[in-house]
């Protein structure tokens, strides 16, 4: 089905027309919730949040961006709230009693990491958890869904120089932190 | 291995990655959460809210009740000295 014919058909209420926007941006929003928020049930709770939300505010979508554009967003938007909401909660009195600390978080192994990668691939996870939010999703956006700079730039509705700074950013960033892990692995 | 060429290595290593796959019965999940009602507020946000509700009340009530005794205590201190017979000084 066109884009414009399932948002119409979207719009009308359509079950079928809403499986299969699942069907067909289900990977592309669980993927990206998967990156961020590292942990399969949470972001699998987000994915279904998202759809939710696609589903009751359908009306509301202009069409200016296209519809991945507006799903991605959503995607990215949450996760974030999601992140900080962790670290808040990481923080408060409870989580303090809990002996929670968002940096403690569990190493996470993404399933689509090749295998001889696999190892890597968690330090450099684990790495991504500091960066700040807008860097993060640059990154994130870029390396696990392979997004374009003028894709990230329509998500994150900013410029594609903006994105390309962030981009660089978040490299310098996660080189830093990794040679300083890497540093204390020799001392 | 050098420090540096470590850190390139880990760099790499999300290059040529794959997409998860989405969950299984992901559509079914999500139909399931649409057909269920929108959960009513919490029976303790209804209980907390009446709670202070009640305090704000009774608090008003008790500054009422004060500036009320404050602007009769002039005119009833006076009555009350001249039923007992007792002189009230001048000066303080």
């Amino acid at each position: 089905m066109h884009e414009n014919e399932l948002i119409r058909a979207l719009r009308e209420g359509s079950e079928s027309a809403f499986a299969e926007l699942v069907r067909a941006y289900g990977g592309r929003v669980y993927n990206t919730a998967l990156s961020f928020l590292q942990n399969a049930e949470d972001a699998e709770e987000l994915a279904q949040d998202v759809f939710v939300a696609v589903h009751r505010g359908i009306h509301a979508f202009r069409g200016e961006a296209g519809l991945s554009t507006w799903l991605y967003r959503i995607t990215v938007s949450r996760s974030l709230d999601r992140l900080r909401h962790r670290k808040r909660r990481a923080r408060s009195f409870f989580g303090l009693l809990g002996g929670s600390k968002e940096e403690e978080a569990p190493d996470f192994d993404h399933p689509g990491v090749l295998a001889e990668q696999k190892e890597n691939a968690v330090l450099l996870f684990r790495a991504v958890r500091t960066l700040p939010a807008q860097q993060q999703a640059a990154f994130l956006l870029r390396k696990t869904e392979g997004l374009s700079q003028g894709e990230i730039a329509e998500i994150l509705e900013t410029t594609v120089s903006a994105v390309e700074s962030l981009l660089q950013r978040a490299q310098a960033n996660l080189r830093k932190t990794l040679e300083h892990h890497y540093k204390n692995l020799n001392a | 291995m050098n420090r540096s060429q470590r850190t390139d290595e880990i760099m790499r290593s999300l290059e040529g990655m794959g997409r998860a796959d989405a969950p299984p019965y992901l559509w079914s999940k999500v139909r399931n959460r649409l057909q269920a009602p929108v959960p009513a507020p919490a029976r303790w946000a209804w209980q907390l809210a009446i709670a202070l509700t009640v305090f704000i009340l009774a608090n008003l009530f008790t500054l009422r009740q004060l500036r009320q005794a404050e602007s009769r205590a002039g005119g009833g201190t006076q009555a009350v000295a001249s039923e007992y017979s007792i002189s009230l000084p001048q000066t303080y």
